[in-house]
């Protein structure tokens, strides 16, 4: 079996959001404290509106909290520039989202490239060669040469799990990955995340709106109204 | 990494066929109009049959006498070239010859128009005319006044029905009987200052060469040994002007000769303007046209621009996923640029296969005798710089603000750009 | 409606900035060519003054000969032209002759100081030009045997330069004054344009030439020779065009002769002139079209992307009508911003006066270019626009 959970691999201490339009100041987050440890598949639960994407995409570095700190391998990240962010993005973070976000201009062998285009020092074989292996990974080694219309939901998401996977990332954003699928391939997809959470050791955090999905998990945090509440 | 990016632009423009058509058409005319110009200018003033070494060649063509409140221009005479340039020791060669006229050969009740050109020997020697059949005149010809002439094809088949086998054969111009010794192929007329339809001996011309007023009719070409010379050229020539005496005009009194020898560009563009200044207003019309080719590219520039930026939502998920894999707004902007380079670059391909159909158009049309306009190396690059010129006018924008697109907006997909 | 539209354009002036400058670009485009076009055509339209049709010129270069012996050669060369039987009449006149593009300007006045001058084309003329060129006189007649005895050299005025001159009075018999010399002016002839059918008309004096003037041969040089034009038969051809040339030259020995029919020279400079106007008009038909392709294009995308707005006001209620014209209005209003920029810069042409064109002139341009532009984008907002109202509201919201 796994590791016992002990080294953090992303610590959120006091983080408040605030959305500021011209009369209306909206509080999206309010002091959230939350750490993710390697290893661990945490899911997050919540009513809509409550800043549960707001919470993700803080941690995917997207954005920048009102106050508070993020802190990657225990380093706090609000000083670095666009720059080191979006380096960071590459090294550390895997995205997988509701509605894919493949791009259709691209196959699907492309598409799973796509991080490593920006991570220098990797040549064109090796990403070849990482892209077959991610797919492989998630089941769809027949369909390299596809272009994700001709695919169905469930495999797009599926190419898009690939993808987040190929940077090896130390963590998994998954923002309701099963938000736009039946149930059926819903189960599909969260077999696959559960498969590569135990077995490769891969430390995911993701939203859902399913109770069912959320129990299978090791950790649940629910939010209301951008408080933490368990 | 170009590779990926090369791909996704070429489904981009598969993908939106109308967008490519509306992109490519304004692209793509605009570099004809552009490219058209250039050719033309290019076989102007360019290394062409028959100004081949244009690098090595100065031109004099243009003679001014200045004073205050007044000046009278006109062609160098005869005398003056032959006095002041003849000797001139740096040139590897000198010739003078007339600046050219036009007669009329009558055959039978029909009539022929043709451009004369009378030229002294040296003339075959600086240019490098094609000939087809025959030889140039040589110096004793020129010097016994022989009535011998060269002419070219287009002549040949008008006066003789024929372009082949004319040698011996007469040509009867102004009255007088000359010997066909040569036979070249068509010069355009846009060479000023080497193009006839016949030419003869200097000799044999009704220009008096013993006038010794300076302003005449005629016009030098220098061959200078090595491109390098040119300013040493420049200098002997300036030094020799500023000791010659300033000649009287009907009684005006003039107090400077301003004579220049000169770029084949220069001496087109004092040929045109008559400007008496040391370059002929050169600097300035390059700065012009400059200004009005960039000003002619801004309106289909903003046109491109703004379907670009209205087009920017379409890939904003597209944006948005590769920002939250790790790429910053530098390598946004560069992967757009480039995007927009690879569509200005195939928009350019277009408009110099265009430009090619245009240039053949206007040599058939005959709106300038015998120009043969063409796409060469030198307007093949003129289309890759306006190409990049143009991407980069177009891109930077569009590209810059799909780049600042916020990464967690562009996800959810609807935002106001 | 209407205030609405533009209020909301005007929010969303940043979004539009690219839109209106491209339309603001293209105004002035259409009003630079538009002004060239009318501006030509307006001096088309303007009648030459005189008959070219049967009309010759010819230039006679006495190359080498002495000066002093050219008049009388000459003398003998347009005795024996004149007997030839397919030439009517023949004058001398001097190089500017018409349509060659050659021009001689100089300024004249009513008084001998320098002053109310204005600046004129003068030419050179022979006693029978007017019949040659079909001169008609407006008042007193054209130059004869009788300007032999004049104790001033007569001079004849275009119907232009009498108005500027002897505004409201008859100019026959007035002294008019040229670069200090004192000429009597004999009559007055319509408006003549010898510079050609585009270009713009300008007053015109004519001075008598004649063998006996001192001044002819030494002309001459000057010019590079001599000019005659020569009314021929009606169906005169390169027969008697070969005559003459085999005649001259039969007396003037090494002299060069060129003969030009002046409807061959009105047609080459027709084409010199016309060719650059046609490249231009037809870059700017381009840049317009491209415009054209560019807004529909921009409109198109706008509508696709704001399909899920659209249906949810068809949902609530909107009709297809108001749907569709409000897209319509609202690139129309943009237009309207971008016209009103464009009529800015269009205005100093006519406020500064700097290219010396007539006022009317640039108000037709303004005009056309304006509504050309309004029909232009009208007709780019027309499919979008039905595209538009064809939303379903279902679809759209679907879509959501």
């Amino acid at each position: 079996m796994k590791a016992t959970p002990l080294t953090p691999v992303l610590r959120l201490s006091e983080i408040e959001k605030v959305y500021q339009t011209r009369d209306i100041e909206t509080v999206a987050l309010n002091r959230v404290n939350l750490t993710i440890y390697k290893g661990e598949f945490v899911s997050i639960m919540g009513p809509s509106g409550c800043g549960k994407s707001t919470l993700l995409s803080l941690m995917g570095l997207l954005d920048e909290p009102t106050s508070g700190t993020i802190e990657v391998n225990s380093r706090p990240v609000e000083s670095y520039s666009d720059k080191e962010l979006a380096g960071l993005r590459n090294l550390k973070i895997g995205f997988v989202f509701q509605s894919y976000h493949l791009i259709n201009d691209l196959t699907v062998l492309d598409n799973v490239e796509l991080p490593l285009l920006y991570r220098p020092g990797i040549g064109g074989k090796e990403r070849r060669q990482r892209a077959l292996e991610a797919l492989d990974k998630v089941g769809l080694s027949a369909r390299t040469g596809h272009f994700p219309s001709q695919l169905s939901g469930g495999q797009r998401q599926r190419v898009a799990i690939a993808r987040a996977l190929i940077g090896r990332p130390e963590i998994i954003l998954a923002d309701e990955p099963t938000g736009n699928l039946d149930s059926v391939m819903g189960e599909e997809i969260m077999a696959l995340l559960l498969g590569l959470n135990q077995q490769e050791g891969t430390t995911i955090v993701m939203v859902t709106h399913d109770e069912q999905q959320a129990r299978q998990t090791e950790r649940l945090i629910r939010l209301f109204d951008g408080s933490q509440v368990g | 990494m170009l590779l990926s990016y090369l791909k996704i632009a070429w489904k981009v423009l598969l993908r939106r066929k109308f967008f490519t058509f509306i992109s490519l058409f304004g692209i793509s005319f605009t570099l004809m109009i552009l490219l058209v110009l250039y050719a033309m200018f290019d076989f102007t003033v360019g290394p062409q049959t028959p100004e081949k070494r244009v690098d090595r060649l100065l031109f004099i063509n243009r003679l001014g006498l200045a004073m205050p409140g007044s000046d009278a221009t006109s062609n160098p005479s005869y005398s003056f070239l032959e006095r002041y340039v003849r000797p001139l020791r740096t040139p590897e060669k000198v010739s003078i010859s007339t600046a050219g006229g036009s007669t009329v050969a009558y055959l039978g009740n029909n009539r022929l128009d043709l451009d004369e050109r009378f030229t002294d020997a040296e003339f075959w020697q600086v240019l490098d005319f094609d000939f087809v059949e025959g030889r140039p005149y040589n110096e004793s010809e020129v010097r016994a006044a022989t009535r011998v002439a060269v002419i070219n094809e287009s002549t040949s088949r008008n006066y003789f029905g024929t372009a082949r086998g004319v040698l011996g054969r007469f040509v009867e111009i102004d009255g007088v009987r000359y010997r066909v010794v040569g036979l070249v192929r068509d010069v355009p007329a846009t060479r000023r200052f080497s193009y006839a339809d016949v030419w003869m001996p200097i000799t044999t011309s009704a220009e008096d060469i013993r006038n010794p007023d300076y302003l005449g009719s005629c016009i030098a070409i220098l061959l200078a040994r090595r491109p390098a010379d040119i300013p040493a050229i420049q200098r002997e020539f300036a030094q020799v002007v500023a000791g010659a005496p300033v000649p009287k005009l009907g009684g005006m009194a003039f107090k400077e000769v301003r004579v220049y020898a000169e770029s084949l560009l220069t001496a087109t563009v004092r040929d045109e303007s008559n400007e008496h200044g040391a370059d002929a207003g050169v600097g300035r019309l390059v700065g012009i046209v400059v200004g009005l080719a960039l000003l002619f590219m801004l309106l289909p520039a903003l046109n491109l621009v703004n379907i670009n930026v209205s087009r920017i939502l379409d890939r904003s998920s597209e944006i948005g996923v590769r920002k939250a894999f790790g790429a910053t707004s530098g390598t946004l902007i560069g992967q757009f640029l480039i995007e927009n380079l690879f569509l200005t670059l195939l928009g350019g391909l277009l408009g110099l296969a265009m430009a090619a159909g245009m240039l053949h158009l206007l040599n058939g049309s005959g709106l300038i005798a015998h120009t043969q306009f063409g796409i060469n190396g030198r307007v093949f690059l003129g289309a890759l710089v306006a190409s990049v010129v143009f991407g980069v006018l177009s891109g930077v924008y569009p590209a810059y603000k799909m780049s600042k697109l916020h990464a967690v907006q562009a996800l959810k997909g609807g935002t106001n750009v | 409606m209407i205030r609405h539209l533009f209020t909301l354009i005007w929010n969303r002036r940043r979004a539009n900035f690219l839109l209106v400058t491209e339309i603001l670009l293209a105004f002035v485009v259409l009003f630079a060519v538009g002004s060239l076009l009318v501006y030509n055509q307006q001096n088309y339209r303007s009648p030459l003054g005189f008959e070219y049709g049967q009309v010759w010129r010819v230039t006679i270069d006495p190359g080498s000969q002495p000066e002093a012996e050219r008049t009388a050669t000459l003398q003998q060369v347009v005795q024996r032209l004149q007997s030839i039987p397919g030439v009517q009449y023949l004058a001398y006149i001097t190089s500017n002759t018409p349509f060659s593009g050659n021009s001689s300007n100089t300024d004249i006045s009513r008084t001998k100081k320098e002053g109310a001058s204005i600046g004129v084309n003068v030419y050179g003329m022979g006693d029978d030009m007017a019949k040659v060129l079909g001169l008609s006189i407006a008042q007193g007649r054209w130059f004869d045997k009788r300007d032999d005895a004049g104790t001033r050299p007569p001079i004849l005025l275009s119907q232009d330069a009498q108005e500027a001159l002897f505004p409201q009075q008859s100019a026959v018999g007035q002294l008019v004054y040229n670069n200090g010399g004192e000429y009597q002016v004999v009559g007055v002839v319509p408006n003549f344009r010898a510079d050609g059918d585009l270009a713009s008309p300008k007053p015109a004096i004519f001075r008598r030439m004649s063998l006996q003037d001192s001044s002819f041969a030494k002309l001459s040089s000057f010019v590079s020779g001599f000019r005659l034009l020569v009314r021929v038969q009606p169906g005169a051809g390169a027969a008697l065009e070969r005559q003459m040339n085999t005649e001259i030259t039969a007396i003037g020995k090494g002299w060069k002769v060129g003969i030009t029919p002046l409807s061959k020279q009105r047609a080459a400079q027709l084409k010199k002139v016309l060719t650059p106007i046609v490249a231009m008009v037809l870059s700017c038909v381009f840049l317009v079209v491209n415009v054209a392709l560019g807004l529909f294009g921009v409109l198109w995308q706008t509508i696709n992307q704001r399909r899920s707005e659209i249906g949810l006001r068809r949902a609530m209620g909107a009709s297809a009508g108001a749907i569709s014209g409000q897209v319509v209005g609202e690139i129309l209003v943009v237009t309207t911003f971008g016209l009103v920029l464009g009529l800015g810069v269009a205005a100093q042409f006519p406020l500064l006066g700097v290219l010396g064109v007539s006022v009317g002139v640039y108000l037709t341009a303004m005009v056309l270019a304006t509504g050309l532009i309004y029909a232009l984008t009208a007709i780019c907002a027309l499919y979008p626009s039905r595209l538009a109202a064809g939303i379903h509201p279902a679809v759209a919201l679907r879509e959501e």
